[in-house]
């Protein structure tokens, strides 16, 4: 017995050590940051790109995370992100980056400062003892490198805040985004658009408008990581020199002398990017007249004349007139209407969801459900390296001219980035385009949508007058000629894309419910995407495309054929194996029953013999 | 493994495969798992309307697992103990020569390997949601094995726990509760709801300690191994004291 008892303490012993080494071990390890990141594309490590923005910082670039203390409670993990992220990319700044973390309080000082960056609190609601408790909180990063400051609200990482490991995924891109910000403030991008008053409210007309071109979401998306300048070509006046890519938001009447300085900017090795439209399917000052087509399931497109057709023809690309439709399309559901016969007999009409397919909402895939490639993308591009799937709304197509491109350009290339299926189609539409439009049984091919002229380029003005701002004055001395053809080493890029709609603010508003539940909507985002990643591979290299990539991957369920075969899914997923778990048991159970069946001229001979312990919880077989 | 590791263990796996208990449970898990994953959240007030399902994840399955694994773990692990207890097994088991160790060892690996069926039985899920996708990404398979192993740990660390609350309590039903009370606490002190009630102290400890921030780490399809040891040493802990508490026994 004593023996037993002392073996009872020494175990009593053993699991007191076990318990200390358990929260040892588990102390020991908080720190160790040691992980298998299993996700096909690797979301949750930190981006190769990022680690090499970091590693190619020359000064030290200051942080300062303005967060409140205590914040609330489902935001507490923030500090720990930040710096976790932080001591990360640390390691490859070679301790290049310093932080802090300040909660600005009541500093009466520091909150002039703050407000002077255009920096605010937020107001958000707690939970403190079972209340809801209303609070201001700063959750904000300052970003300095020499005298250049960029800000990251930390609100910017949208849902992704609420959650721990979602931070810790997407704040070392927007961080990498703000270090590119400072550390290369001499890289500016320039927009071109036509600014316009939007449409009076007619809540209160008296409401002064500011004109705007509705591309706010396209600027503020840029500003994460380069300057954005609104360039405006008037009058002949030059594309500034710190613009590196110049994005033409939908041209319309440019003039000959304002479309030679983009020309002349294009020779000096500049990037130009066109988004160009031959018929605007949305504007953000006629919203009413493109709801109310929608609604009548059309689309209203308008006319538009860019003033650039001959130019982007010399480059190769050939505008059409018409519109591009095509089979691979999305659909649309809209209420239709639908005749029924009534009591008596009386014929009614009742609105009924109908789901049409929508030609003008092409649908570009890179591969198909097997995994092929479909030919619609050059997957090779940096741009369009890990986009799935891309959506247009009704482009204009292009021609292209590789003949005369050739024999111009000398040394320049030009490539087909985007095409259509081989099922698409150009229509003349002019006022409305019908949904559900059926496809011609001729004329069907595959059209260029996204194209680039790259390498060394002739001026489209080398053979012309260089044209004058103003009136002509006779016998006024010629302007000087510019450069006639781009200089070898400084190669330029002219990206031109056959849609605009998709870079405008205004879309999700007239559209997005109705493509919401179709997949179209996450398309013409990839889109913008495509855009993003254009002026940052054509100028900043391929970091900002690498840390952008991992999220565009589509990963949604085909609902069409999931409501097809719901029975069956249903079925397979639900019922299926508790089914076969059942007649698994049952099978068990008849052969159990036969293992101890016994012969009654045996029984009488075994109930003489002594009893033994057997069942399914004794340990006899043991 | 030993040969009265794998005696114990095949002898206790049998006993499963032969209790109707398990094939009950089982069944309930699996139809728990499949309406929740397939008909949203019912306890959030879903619908039986349609199909809910429109990306090609499964985060929401595994959402549900632990709230599963909470009930029927504790009931599967019920049974190994107070059985043995109540019928006088125990006392001829100790006589055998066998070691206390290698007994714990062998029921609980018959337990997880039950566990592992039952986690294996839901993958047909996966496929489905793998072929439907629309486009050839399909499923990302990373977070699905990163959920499936923390199920299994989970699970296994479940199971430490029910068996040591059997090897405590004579009755069954009660160390059924004891079991589900304590997985239920581990579970709940990580959830959101709770975290955000909590001092900050305490909610800083909350999440170190339980199950579900772990649990979700891993089934994002990381893993790391802080979340690796902690399972690992906690059902290693509860096994322990598992022996010890047969030790006593044998003791007294």
């Amino acid at each position: 017995m004593n023996v037993s008892r002392s073996r009872f303490w020494s175990w009593v012993a053993g699991g007191a050590l076990v318990a200390g080494i358990t929260l040892a071990l588990n102390v020991a390890v908080s720190d160790v940051r040691m992980e298998a990141d299993l996700t096909q594309d690797q979301r949750f490590t930190l981006p190769p790109a990022v680690g090499r923005i970091c590693s190619n910082l020359s000064d030290t670039c200051r942080i300062t995370v303005y967060l409140s203390d205590p914040m609330p409670s489902y935001l507490r993990h923030l500090s720990r992100s930040v710096s976790t992220r932080l001591k990360e990319m640390n390691r490859f700044a070679d301790g290049k980056i310093e932080w802090e973390f300040v909660d600005p309080g009541q500093d009466q000082e520091l909150l002039k400062k703050l407000a002077d960056l255009k920096l605010q609190p937020l107001s958000l609601q707690d939970v403190r003892g079972g209340e809801a408790v209303a609070g201001v909180y700063w959750m904000t990063m300052v970003f300095r490198h020499g005298k250049e400051i960029a800000t990251l609200p930390l609100t910017d990482l949208g849902q992704d805040i609420l959650k721990e490991e979602r931070t810790l995924a997407s704040l070392p891109g927007f961080i990498a985004a703000r270090i590119l910000r400072v550390t290369q403030p001499d890289i500016s991008v320039g927009i071109v658009s036509d600014k316009k008053l939007p449409p009076q409210n007619p809540m209160n007309p008296q409401q002064q408008q500011e004109a705007m071109d509705g591309l706010k979401g396209l600027r503020d998306r840029l500003a994460t990581h380069c300057r954005v300048k609104d360039v405006t070509l008037k009058n002949g006046v030059p594309v500034p020199d710190d613009v590196k890519a110049l994005v033409l938001f939908r041209p319309e009447n440019l003039a000959d002398v304002d479309l030679y300085q983009v020309d002349q900017y294009l020779m000096r090795g500049g990037r130009v990017i066109v988004l160009h439209d031959s018929r605007s399917m949305l504007d953000f000052d006629r919203e009413q007249a493109i709801g109310m087509g929608l609604q009548q399931g059309n689309f209203a497109p308008r006319a538009v004349t860019s003033g650039i057709d001959a130019w982007l023809t010399h480059y190769g690309m050939k505008p059409d007139v018409g519109v591009l439709l095509d089979k691979a399309c999305f659909q649309s559901q809209r209420l239709g209407r639908q005749q029924v016969t009534g009591p008596g007999g009386v014929p009614m009409f009742v609105m009924t969801p109908v789901t049409s397919d929508m030609p003008a909402l092409m649908n570009v895939i890179e591969s198909d459900k097997d995994g092929k490639p479909t030919g619609q993308v050059d997957a090779t591009e940096l741009c369009l390296t890990g986009i799935a799937q891309l959506g247009f709304l009704a482009p204009s197509p292009f021609t292209v001219e590789s003949a005369s491109f050739s024999a111009t350009h000398k040394g320049g290339n030009l490539t087909t980035l985007v095409s259509s299926s081989p099922n698409a189609w150009v229509s003349d539409a002019k006022d409305t385009l019908p949904f559900g439009v059926t496809p011609p049984s001729e004329g069907l091919a595959r059209r260029p949508i996204v194209m680039r002229a790259s390498g060394r380029l002739r001026s489209f003005f080398a053979e012309k007058e260089v044209p004058i701002a103003g009136e002509v004055v006779p016998d006024a001395p010629k302007p000087p000629r510019g450069l006639e053809e781009s200089q070898p080493g400084n190669d330029p890029q002219l990206w031109v894309v056959a849609d605009a709609d998709f870079a405008f603010d205004v879309w999700p508003q007239v559209l997005g419910q109705r493509l919401g539940a179709i997949g179209g909507a996450r398309a013409l985002v990839n889109t913008s995407v495509m855009l993003l990643n254009m002026v940052d591979a054509s100028i900043l290299g391929p970091e900002m495309v690498e840390i952008r990539r991992p999220r565009l991957a589509d990963r949604s369920v085909d609902e069409a054929r999931v409501k097809a075969d719901r029975e069956s899914i249903l079925f397979n997923n639900i019922a299926l194996m508790p089914l076969a778990l059942v007649a698994f048991g049952i099978v068990v159970f008849i052969w159990r029953k036969a293992q101890t069946f016994v012969p009654s001229h045996r029984a009488a001979a075994v109930s003489t013999a002594p009893a033994v312990p057997e069942g399914e919880s004794g340990g006899a077989s043991t | 493994m030993t040969c009265a590791v794998f005696t114990i263990f095949w002898k206790e796996f049998r006993g499963f495969v032969t209790s109707p208990l398990a094939y009950i449970f089982l069944i309930l898990f699996l139809l728990w798992l499949g309406v929740n994953y397939f008909f949203g959240n019912i306890a959030a007030g879903g619908s039986f309307t349609g199909i809910q399902v429109k990306e090609a994840s499964l985060e929401s399955l595994f959402q549900a697992l632990p709230s599963a694994f909470v009930i029927i773990v504790p009931a599967l692990a019920m049974r190994l103990w107070p059985d043995e207890i109540k019928l006088g097994t125990l006392e001829l088991l100790m006589t055998y020569p066998v070691r206390s160790w290698e007994v714990v060892l062998g029921k609980f690996l018959a337990g997880l390997a039950l566990i592992g069926v039952a986690l294996a039985l839901t993958l047909v899920t996966p496929l489905t949601v793998d072929s439907y996708a629309r486009t050839a990404n399909g499923l990302d398979w990373g977070p699905v094995w990163g959920s499936y192993a923390a199920s299994l740990l989970l699970g296994g660390a479940f199971l430490a726990v029910g068996l040591f609350a059997g090897a405590l309590c004579r009755e069954q039903v009660t160390a059924f509760i004891v079991a589900l009370f304590t997985c239920g606490m581990l579970v709940l002190l990580g959830t959101s709801a709770f975290l955000i009630q909590s001092a900050d102290w305490f909610a800083d400890i909350a999440r170190q300690v339980s199950f579900t921030v772990r649990f979700e780490s891993m089934a994002r399809g990381v893993l790391d191994v802080r979340d690796l040891v902690y399972f690992a040493s906690f059902t290693a802990l509860f096994l322990f004291l598992n022996v010890v508490t047969l030790e006593a026994r044998k003791a007294s």
